[in-house]
């Protein structure tokens, strides 16, 4: 395979780009005192830095590459992942949700889920997100290292070595601040490198008008340029697109994903949470273009050498987006790109594992070994952020060879859970009503059905395979429908005990900051 | 379970046979619902009680602004 030559400009700019990352990342450990500077930066950080952070933490190698893959291969459709599954529901827990969530002065998400249902449910979802994460830091490292083999001609090892020693640095010693203060820088070399990469090949390709026209030839690219696809389309059919990744998906990712919500707690104010959401809305805008547009121009531009999709074998999406890379950036801005997509790994990265450490030291440590110093609870996330590292770094060996697509794998992960868990949320931030009894029957019936419903295509065999978006959406109505039913047969809550855990019952003033 | 599977699948697509224009007004529909309600959001779930923001550091106009934009890129490329 075709890689890319890094002239000295090019090494120079990638090297510029490491170690100030890493720099800025050790910089920032200065002032950790406590466990509430390391998982919440001291509730310090800016809205604008958070907003970036957002953006970035949402996008990595696996989206860099299996978003041209997928425009490659379906088109403008992919842009709905950010639009439907993003914009509305940030725009909607900007101002219901985040500013709540940060009043309510958890650290997680499981914390909160404990707080309104129950120690059993807060410790599920805990350990289903610490399983998660481990994931999907193995999806990130695969991604990255077939990003890197791709375009640089790195193997392996030699690609996780470098992105886990980079994020490793920084990350176990800065905590959440190092994490989003250098993701704000990745954010926008990230923005410059990919429209680096879009505008060159839009140049290339003829300009839009040219685009068109060369996709518009081939017999099987009808549905290429509209982002609503008929209700009997394979992959994505719209219903399933409007109802599981708008109603379910996007919004259990930006509610209820702990990497996600937890860089938001560490702002100063509600109000400067709500902003941070609202500024990640806009720059969202034009991420789904930087994205999806490279498998277009891939598209028009290398049809000849990566044929018809319905006849790729295993890996060759994933050259959708080297291929565009090494074949139209000069001197320079190659560099600058090269520099984006480690910027996009590494931002992914520390992201989940900062997160991932939290996680398990609040929800699931501290309730195992109770009572111990807070230097000690700070010991134990730092160490975790190794654990976490290697864990993800073994998985992702282990997993290497078994998923092609690496986006559909970070997909099918997510949809054990995100339907019971923004089920739970809602139930529980929205409604008086939702009592521990129904939370845990829900949370039971809607992991089961999503279990259930993803099984099928390997016990009844791939014609009854059940899409993913259609599990999400399945599994939080069966979710909804047993937290409302079992809840209306037990006690409810007096409102003392839901003060702070409802919308509609505050607590009576701001924590302290 | 096989045609307790079937006739969900099933049923899911058989639910939205529609025209592709009603899809198109599906997505709209759902943030021309998202823009009423920051409309009509009450001041105090926007902090705009205390003091009266500028226009550029009001979010809730930053919100309008991103709905509309969605809003025409569905009816465009919808």
């Amino acid at each position: 395979m075709e890689t890319a030559k890094l002239q000295p400009l090019d090494m120079a700019l990638v090297a510029a780009y490491l170690i100030s990352v890493t720099a800025l990342g050790l910089w920032f450990t200065r002032g950790i005192k406590n466990s509430r500077d390391y998982f919440l930066a001291g509730k310090t950080l800016p809205w604008w830095a958070v907003g970036m952070s957002l953006v970035v933490s949402d996008i990595g190698a696996k989206d860099m590459i299996g978003l041209a893959a997928d425009g490659y291969r379906y088109g403008l459709v992919m842009m709905n992942f950010d639009f439907i599954g993003c914009a509305f529901p940030v725009l909607a827990a900007a101002f219901l949700f985040m500013p709540f969530l940060w009043m309510a002065g958890v650290y997680t998400v499981p914390e909160y889920l404990g707080r309104r249902y129950n120690q059993t449910v807060r410790t599920f979802f805990a350990l289903i997100w610490a399983l998660f994460m481990m994931g999907t830091v193995g999806t990130i490292l695969v991604s990255s290292a077939v990003m890197f083999e791709a375009l640089l001609g790195w193997g392996f090892w030699w690609s996780v070595g470098v992105t886990a020693v980079v994020v490793g640095v920084f990350t176990t010693a800065g905590g959440l601040k190092a994490v989003v203060l250098t993701d704000a820088l990745s954010c926008v070399v990230l923005i410059v490198g990919a429209a680096l990469t879009c505008i060159l090949g839009l140049q290339r390709a003829g300009g839009w008008e040219g685009l068109q026209t060369a996709i518009g030839r081939m017999d099987w690219t009808s549905n290429h340029f509209h982002l609503v696809l008929p209700a009997d389309h394979p992959a994505f059919p719209w219903p399933a697109v409007l109802l599981g990744l708008g109603f379910v998906l996007g919004p259990a990712y930006w509610i209820g994903n702990q990497a996600i919500v937890q860089r938001t707690l560490g702002t100063r104010s509600q109000n400067q949470a709500r902003a941070s959401y609202v500024f990640c809305a806009v720059l969202k805008l034009v991420f789904p273009v930087l994205l999806v547009l490279p498998g277009l121009i891939g598209l028009a531009l290398f049809h000849d050498q990566l044929g018809d999709p319905s006849q790729w074998e295993e890996g060759v999406g994933n050259r959708v987006l080297p291929l565009l890379i090494v074949n139209l950036l000069p001197t320079g801005v190659l560099g600058i790109v090269v520099g984006a997509f480690m910027a996009g790994v590494v931002a992914n990265l520390d992201s989940y594992i900062n997160s991932a450490s939290t996680l398990v030291v609040t929800d699931l440590y501290r309730a195992v070994v109770p009572g111990r110093t807070d230097a000690h609870y700070l010991r134990v996330g730092q160490a975790l952020v190794v654990v976490f590292l290697l864990a993800g770094v073994a998985f992702a060996r282990l997993i290497q060879p078994v998923f092609g697509s690496v986006f559909e794998a970070f997909q099918t992960f997510m949809t054990f859970f995100q339907g019971p868990l923004l089920a739970l949320l809602l139930l529980g931030m929205l409604t008086r009503r939702a009592t521990s009894q129904g939370g845990l029957a829900g949370m039971i019936l809607g992991v089961g059905t999503a279990v259930a419903l993803n099984s099928a295509r390997f016990v009844f065999g791939p014609e009854l395979a059940v899409s993913y978006l259609w599990v999400a959406w399945w599994s939080f109505v069966a979710s909804l429908g047993g937290t409302v039913v079992v809840s209306l047969l037990t006690r409810p809550y007096d409102e003392d005990r839901l003060r702070g855990l409802v919308c509609w019952i505050p607590v009576r003033e701001e924590p302290q900051t | 379970m096989r045609t307790l599977l079937g006739l969900l699948a099933a049923a899911s697509g058989a639910q939205v046979g529609a025209a592709s224009l009603g899809a198109k007004a599906a997505f709209v529909g759902v943030f021309a619902l998202l823009l009423l309600w920051l409309l009509f959001l009450p001041a105090r779930l926007v902090d705009e009680e205390a003091v009266r923001q500028p226009w550029w550091r009001n979010t809730r106009f930053w919100a309008v602004l991103v709905t509309l934009a969605q809003i025409w890129v569905y009816a465009y490329w919808g």
